[in-house]
């Protein structure tokens, strides 16, 4: 080979490889570099499968088609554990340990920028500490500690660190942490233990415990534990299980369930910690699975003036975990946190065992139902005159709305 | 004009000047070595190997070359010659003997049994791949479709496959099901526990993992690197 062919070969790698590592080079269209303007966000999984994130600005149209009018979700299997904020989506990739964040631009899901979070292969809690500053606590059996990362999504920078809660111990191998909560200048966390066996079965401890811990030191100062219900909270990634009202007091919810905590001689129950103090409300706990629902919840949102709702399965529809996500099973109930009673909400039966399903805006609380009879639905409730009406319809092949967010 | 890494992503971004345009395009056409590239020998050496690695990536690996041997590597002392025939004769017969016994009955059964605490282990066939999970045991029936498994497996067909499961080690006239996977899918079978049913059988394809309690998602995820 002569000199002059050697370095025109060379000339062209060189040029490509500087070209291919520039951002510009994968696609002229995601130049764009803000996120849509639009209002909702609707994760859909269609009756093959695949999955689709559809945004809109009216959750009160006609028909809305996730395979004509929105965009496909890469990788396939992402599942819907995200956080949405500001139009953008993060989530986790536990096999690289990367906090990633995405947006939809152009009808594509793209990636923006990730930031690595060392020791992270799961994150069960996050918790918005101002709009731009994120944190996530996960277990992360591997090393037994629970660790944290605080994330400034503007710029995508991490800082880590371990939360000092007990390990597992005895005969308990795992842990879940359900909530967190900043109390004057100090962090709640939830959380429960678990036995597991290879694969095959788990169960949770009897025990409700919550730490009060240091902030920003995350080291515990003291160990509330509460044995009328076990598994406090949930993967928030998946659906809320918590909230802090009007008055600033904060209501979790227990999950006990066979879809969570696999414990369910124990009640789902709702737990009371009041504004500014730092131990669970010894007068308040509202038994939800000895009200007239008389079975396990699981997700809960709050939706103004001291009312929530509570997802609920119910026994009898399904026979265990291989059809609890499929069967249309599951009702929605309007709780008054202060009186503890219960109104269920005139919805079809509703299939999908977690599901970011609830959104309140402006006093209207907009809930997603998937009806095998039905279709798919964002129904529209108004708590202050009872109205409850089908509104936008997700069409197509649709098998399953499994989120419904606010982008903006 | 001296080309540099600057200038070929101006012209990348299409922000050259037509002068600079025309000065990389004529670089990197030309036959002629006119503009040199500013480069250090350092940085030059770095991008070779740089490129280099890239290439070899796609290139096969060093161990599927073929080797080739030195024909006095072949000339064995003669008990060497005599010991090699007399393997060579035992192997065969004992091939022979091997196949015609056992090949029929084999040939359609395919079992294996993972004893270990933490590790998974493969299974190879020509119609599906199956991961079978710590503590865990397969038996795969080729001619009838019956596949009994004790534990939990990933199964990834690489066609359209009828099978029967049937989760044998706990109450397996109760829980067998006929199930199409589909090819290039990747699908979990495990025998579980719970507090509602304490001997289920289930089968789903990985995208309705989030069906399943977070804690044993996150389990088969991490067991099965999904």
């Amino acid at each position: 080979m002569t000199s002059v062919t050697r370095d025109v070969i060379f000339r062209i790698f060189y040029f490509i490889l500087i070209v291919s590592g520039l951002p510009g080079c994968v696609n002229e269209k995601q130049k764009e570099e803000t996120p849509g303007k639009k209002k909702y966000s609707i994760y859909a999984m269609m009756k093959d499968g695949r999955e689709y994130i559809v945004q809109t600005d009216s959750l009160t149209g006609e028909t809305i088609f996730p395979e004509r009018q929105g965009t496909k979700v890469v990788p396939a299997s992402l599942y819907y554990d995200l956080i949405v904020r500001d139009g953008y989506y993060y989530r986790l990739d536990w096999k690289t340990s990367t906090f990633i964040k995405y947006s939809v631009n152009n009808n594509s899901f793209t990636e923006k920028a990730s930031v690595p979070v060392a020791g992270f292969s799961t994150i069960e809690n996050y918790n918005w500490i101002s709009p731009d500053s994120l944190m996530l606590i996960g277990y992360d059996q591997k090393s037994a500690k629970v660790r944290y990362a605080k994330i400034q999504v503007k710029d995508m920078t991490s800082t880590e660190g371990m939360v000092h809660i007990s390990p597992p111990f005895g005969a308990f191998d795992w842990m879940s942490i359900g909530f967190s909560k900043f109390v004057n200048g100090k962090l709640l966390v939830g959380y429960a233990y678990h036995s597991t066996n290879n694969l095959q079965s788990f169960t949770t401890s009897d025990t409700v415990y919550v730490d009060v811990l240091t902030y920003p030191g995350m080291k515990a100062i003291r160990t509330i534990k509460d044995t009328q219900s076990t598994y406090p909270g949930g993967v928030n990634t998946r659906q809320p299980h918590s909230f802090t009202d009007e008055k600033g007091d904060f209501y979790f919810i227990t999950c006990p369930g066979i879809a969570l905590g696999n414990n369910p001689s124990k009640p789902t129950g709702i737990y009371r910690i009041r504004q500014s103090e730092e131990h669970l409300d010894p007068d308040y706990f509202f038994n939800v699975s000895a009200s007239p629902i008389q079975n396990h919840g699981y997700g809960f949102w709050y939706i103004g003036n001291g009312k929530a709702i509570v997802r609920t399965e119910t026994k009898g529809l399904f026979t265990g975990m291989k059809d609890h996500y499929k069967v249309a099973q599951f009702n929605f109930y309007e709780l008054d946190l202060a009186t503890k009673t219960t109104t269920r909400l005139n919805l079809p039966r509703d299939k999908g065992t977690a599901r970011q399903c609830v959104l309140v805006e402006q006093g209207i609380v907009y809930i997603t139902v998937n009806s095998d009879s039905e279709g798919s639905y964002v129904w529209t409730y108004n708590p202050e005159t009872k109205d409850l009406r089908k509104s936008l319809k997700v069409g197509g092949n649709i098998d399953y709305i499994l989120r419904l967010d606010q982008l903006n | 004009m001296t080309i540099n890494k600057e200038l070929i992503e101006k012209y990348h971004e299409g922000t050259c000047s037509s002068e600079e345009k025309k000065a990389v395009e004529n670089w990197l056409f030309s036959d002629e070595s006119a503009e040199i590239l500013s480069l250090s020998d350092k940085d030059k050496m770095a991008y070779q190997t740089e490129m280099w690695s890239e290439i070899a990536s796609v290139l096969p690996q060093k161990g599927s070359k073929t080797k080739v041997r030195q024909w006095n590597d072949l000339v064995f002392p003669f008990w060497k010659q005599v010991a090699a025939a007399i393997l060579f004769v035992g192997t065969l017969g004992w091939g022979l003997l091997y196949l015609k016994n056992s090949l029929p009955v084999r040939s359609h059964i395919v079992m294996m049994n993972n004893s270990s605490d933490t590790m998974n282990k493969d299974l190879h066939a020509q119609e599906y791949t199956i991961s079978v999970g710590p503590k865990s045991n397969v038996e795969i029936n080729n001619e009838t479709g019956m596949l009994d498994f004790c534990g939990a497996v990933m199964i990834n067909p690489k066609k359209d496959i009828e099978f029967t499961l049937q989760g044998k080690c706990i109450n397996p006239s109760k829980n067998s099901e006929k199930v199409i996977l589909k090819k290039g899918l990747n699908y979990i079978a495990l025998n579980y526990d719970n507090a509602s049913n304490t001997s289920e059988m289930i089968i789903f394809e990985e995208g309705a993992m989030m069906g399943l309690p977070p804690l044993m998602m996150k389990q088969i995820l991490h067991q099965f690197k999904i």
